[in-house]
């Protein structure tokens, strides 16, 4: 082949995509990845489910007015009656009231908000530092891999929750932030790890070397043969680390160190139904099960996403 | 063997410096420590004063770090608010730790892999199912909710254990903290021995292990375990270190007088110098639990070594 | 006349899966003498492997599942065989070899004690003795430095040091049947010679029958006696490799043949076969190879497949113009 330009290297591919799986005369359809993955999960239950809570989850951050009403969260807008205080479910409070008087059901759906975004653009950012990280490590290899993955080891030496409390506990930042920060600055190494592994992985195949030889521009290799087959396990990834760093928001949150009053999340929530928690469970199980549903859901999807991405696991 | 231990052991200084200097910028250059230092108790401009020059925090930033550096090495964390040294400190409420830590692990081993091998065996099975779904549940549910409940049924309602406090010793009263503990980490045991079973079930080498007519208990124990269970031991190992985390709030929750409620209750009193201390001893301990595992791994993995 | 070393007669072997029923092996039948050596050839997903796997009774059930036939050890039946039964035999009677030795040896356990494992298992031998044993098998392969060698991993031996020590663990308990499932095709040309050779060897040692899988047409022309050309899960044709090779009677084997390059030929392009094997969910209507015969008429296309028959003293052809090819050959 003379012609070395990246559209005759366009060209070949096709034609190799053309005759993969089967040949003409046979009949049977096509399998592709992308496609068997699809079948998997429309027919996985599970992902069903945890699609369906997701939706109610997303509604309570986007929509919280729809579903309850703000003003029964504050006492300064006269929505909670300290004369109220601890009362049990009934028709007028669904989930019950906290000490101040506050309906449980509303601060349980407007406390959706901080705590799930922290965990999306946590989760979003350290996947994308993660994954820069992790490709610039595997393709270019050498020193600067050296360098890279020295620094991942230091921020895996770091245990999160541990060095998030000290770092909470004299950070400046106010509440929501720091918590989004320190998330940030400490969550990103199993996405940088993941995607440095599957580099490597990619970079070791016939069709990498193949590319090259065509004269593919390094960050066309990037782009095209590489970054591919780490998109999956990445949104695999990041969904569990959703859920996680949910979680993360709630621990902190819960010891105090996270998002502070007037805020509320699920986790302060928890934290502030401690000292009542006998007298009145429902302060904190409602909320410990908005908590706890919404990482499920999340996990779940990851789960299923994997599993049908993953031919391992294939009958 | 010996070359790659020397190798990681060189390894871990840049990444020990790398370590201790990044815990040390979050914790004093995001934030001002004077300021939440019980400051909101003593406004005393000369107390004040006397606390930056306790923490350095009148140097420049690289010097800081220098003497936080040396600190560590000649053991000088700081002291309380009471004047005991923190390293002290850590002393006398590391055994409760070590304790709660040792049985969760010990309980996360058993049954993790014992749960892992038998729901792989009977892969779709109802014991497997049942597994999945409840590992699932455990994963979801936040420590502190799961330890409050556990609390709750068996410490109060139900009674059968003390909801807290060491005071009926080992095991009585480590039972309810272990297993919430070990919670989490038992969940994600149980799924990966499980995975990497099945997994291996698949792999070329078993089909020559078939071929070659060999019993069914060794290919298990040389074939499928050894290969299956080296990612599941590298968990375990670094899992040890992770526990600590947990630990600050079962620790908490079920009123142990251990680290993690002494970290509790100084994040609570704003006592930074044990705060500090505690997570940098406790991010060394686990630093140094990474190496031991990285060279479990290799004794377990023969390619590793010529890496 | 007293019975064959192995016998396998009308064998069929079914997958079942989310596409569907694949008939991997459909009514093949062959057998094997003690010193000989019978090649079976076929392109991927021909069903040489799968017939391999059951002889051995490795294989996967489910999906796999032997839906008829029969396989005789020296008349014993193998099908059905109880699996405790089933199990002294492998490695000891019949053993088998496999093509990528690094997928297929324990990588976490030494080359030695995976030999050593044979004769603990079989010949019941305590450790000491079993590494002596195969410490000498080991040299009988040609390993050098074998004794230092006993402790190191699999991933530490080039791709045909690692074949050989395949081959020492399959042989150290001298099976009557060895089976090598593509043994050279993972390796280099050169490296393909010294394994095929040593296989030769060690059979005319034991006068133990070997079967070889392979699709290299070449190899077979060196080294066996028999052949059976498979496609699609049948049988395409049967018989000496001597007779098949100077007149065969079958399109597909003819068309191999023509596919190899050989040095005295000027050609523009190289010949090959068009199309692909047919998927074993979607096989298509009458003979299986029709889409990609040179030789294709009306009736090959439907109703039911040729048989197999007899054209010649021991030679067997599958298809309608079987006398045809075997008189006049084929063009491409």
């Amino acid at each position: 082949m003379s012609d070395n330009t990246p559209q005759a290297y366009d060209l070949l591919v096709q034609d190799a995509d053309s005759e993969r799986l089967e040949s003409p005369e046979s009949g049977a359809k096509p399998r592709t990845l992308k496609g068997d993955a699809w079948y998997d999960l429309r027919h996985n239950g599970i992902f069903w489910i945890s699609a369906f809570l997701l939706v109610f989850v997303a509604a309570m951050v986007l929509f919280p007015g729809l579903m309850a009403n703000a003003d029964r969260t504050s006492s300064l807008s006269g929505g909670c009656d300290l004369s109220n205080s601890l009362l049990p479910p009934s028709s007028e409070h669904w989930f019950g009231t906290d000490q101040l008087g506050c309906d449980v059901y509303s601060l349980a759906i407007y406390g959706a908000r901080p705590s799930v975004s922290v965990g999306v653009i946590a989760a979003v950012v350290t996947t994308i530092i993660g994954a820069v990280i992790g490709l610039v490590a595997g393709f270019y290899g050498g020193a600067v891999d050296s360098l890279l993955s020295r620094i991942v080891d230091v921020f895996f030496g770091l245990p999160l929750i541990v060095v998030g409390i000290a770092a909470l506990s004299t950070i400046s930042l106010p509440g929501i932030w720091g918590v989004t920060l320190i998330l940030c600055v400490l969550g990103w190494v199993s996405a940088a790890r993941m995607v440095r592994g599957q580099t490597l992985e990619a970079k070791a195949q016939d069709y990498t070397t193949a590319a090259r030889a065509l004269g593919a521009s390094n960050t066309r290799i990037m782009a095209r043969h590489i970054l591919p087959n780490a998109v999956g396990p990445s949104i695999v990834l990041a969904v569990i680390a959703l859920g996680g760093f949910i979680a993360a928001e709630a621990t902190f949150s819960f010891l105090g160190l996270g998002i502070r009053p007037p805020q509320f999340s699920w986790g302060t929530m928890i934290s502030e139904s401690q000292p009542v928690f006998f007298q009145a469970p429902w302060t904190l199980l409602f909320p410990a099960a908005f908590l706890s549903v919404t990482v499920l859901a999340f996990i779940l999807l990851g789960d299923a996403v994997s599993e049908a991405l993953d031919p391992k696991l294939r009958r | 063997m010996g070359r790659y231990v020397i190798r990681r052991l060189l390894q871990m200084i840049p990444v020990f410096f790398g370590v201790t200097f990044v815990m040390y910028f979050l914790m004093f250059a995001l934030g001002d420590p004077i300021k939440s230092i019980g400051a909101g108790k003593q406004k005393n401009p000369a107390y004040e004063a006397f606390l930056r020059q306790e923490f350095n925090l009148n140097d420049p930033f690289i010097v800081q770090y220098l003497k936080y550096i040396k600190g560590i090495f000649t053991g000088d964390f700081g002291s309380t608010f009471a004047g005991k040294p923190v390293l002290e400190l850590f002393a006398e409420r590391w055994p409760v730790t070590l304790t709660l830590g040792l049985t969760a692990f010990v309980i996360e081993i058993v049954l993790g892999i014992g749960m892992g091998i038998i729901a792989a065996r009977k892969k779709g099975g109802w014991f497997d199912r049942g597994s999945l779904g409840g590992t699932l549940v455990v994963i979801s549910i936040p420590v502190f909710v799961l330890g409050f409940v556990v609390q709750y049924v068996f410490g109060v309602k139900l009674g059968l254990f003390p909801p807290a406090g060491i005071a009926d010793g080992w095991p009585t009263s480590y039972i309810l903290p272990a297993f919430v503990l070990a919670g989490l980490s038992l969940a994600y045991v149980l799924r990966l021995t499980r995975y990497k079973l099945i997994e291996t079930s698949g792999a070329d080498f078993m089909r020559t292990a078939k071929a070659k007519g060999l019993p069914d208990r060794l290919i298990t124990r040389r074939y499928s375990l050894r290969n299956s269970l080296i990612p599941v031991v590298t968990y375990l190992g670094m899992d040890l270190g992770a526990l600590f985390g947990g630990a600050v709030v079962t620790e908490g929750i079920f009123n142990l007088p251990g680290i993690g409620q002494q970290l509790y209750a100084s994040i609570r009193l704003q006592e930074t110098a044990v705060v500090v201390g505690f997570v940098t001893i406790i991010v060394i301990v686990f630093l140094l639990m990474s190496l031991l595992v990285d060279v479990l791994y290799a004794y377990l993995d023969p390619r590793i070594r010529y890496e | 006349m007293a019975e064959r070393l192995l016998e396998v007669e009308d064998l069929f072997v079914e997958f079942s899966t989310r596409d569907g029923v694949a008939r991997a092996v459909n009514g093949v039948s062959f057998t094997v003498d003690r010193g000989q050596t019978v090649a079976i050839l076929g392109e991927s997903g021909s069903g040489k492997s799968v017939t391999a796997q059951a002889i051995m009774g490795i294989l996967d059930t489910p999906p796999a599942r032997i839906a008829g036939g029969s396989i005789r050890l020296q008349g014993v039946e193998l099908i059905g065989l109880p699996e405790d039964e089933y199990r002294q035999i492998r490695g000891r009677r019949i053993a088998m070899i496999f093509q990528d030795a690094l997928s297929a040896l324990n990588p976490v356990i030494s080359v030695g004690e995976q030999i050593s494992e044979m004769y603990r298992t079989h010949r019941g031998m305590d450790r000491k003795a079993a590494k002596h044993a195969s410490i000498e098998v080991m040299e009988r392969v040609r390993i050098p430095a074998a004794a230092e060698r006993f402790g190191d991993y699999p991933h530490q031996f080039s791709g045909g040091m690692r074949q050989r020590i395949m081959i020492a663990m399959m042989i150290a308990l001298k099976p009557e049947i060895l089976i090598a499932d593509e043994p050279t095709t993972a390796l280099d040309v050169t490296v393909q010679a010294q394994i095929m050779d040593l296989l030769q060897m060690l059979k005319d040692e034991t006068d133990a029958g070997l079967i070889l899988i392979t699709h290299d047409l070449g190899v077979v022309a060196d080294v066996a006696q028999r052949i059976l050309v498979m496609y699609a899960g049948r049988t395409m044709e049967r018989g000496s490799v001597d007779e098949i090779y100077t007149h065969t009677a079958n399109p597909y084997t003819a068309a191999l043949l023509q596919s190899i390059p050989k040095i005295d030929q000027k050609l523009e392009r190289l010949p090959a076969i068009k199309g692909l094997p047919p998927s074993l969910y979607a096989v298509p209507a009458g003979c299986a190879f029709n889409p990609r015969c040179p030789r294709v008429a009306d009736r090959c296309r439907t109703g039911e497949p040729p048989e197999l028959v007899e054209v010649a003293a021991d030679h067997s052809s599958r298809c309608w113009f079987a006398e045809e090819v075997l008189a006049h050959g084929i063009t491409l």
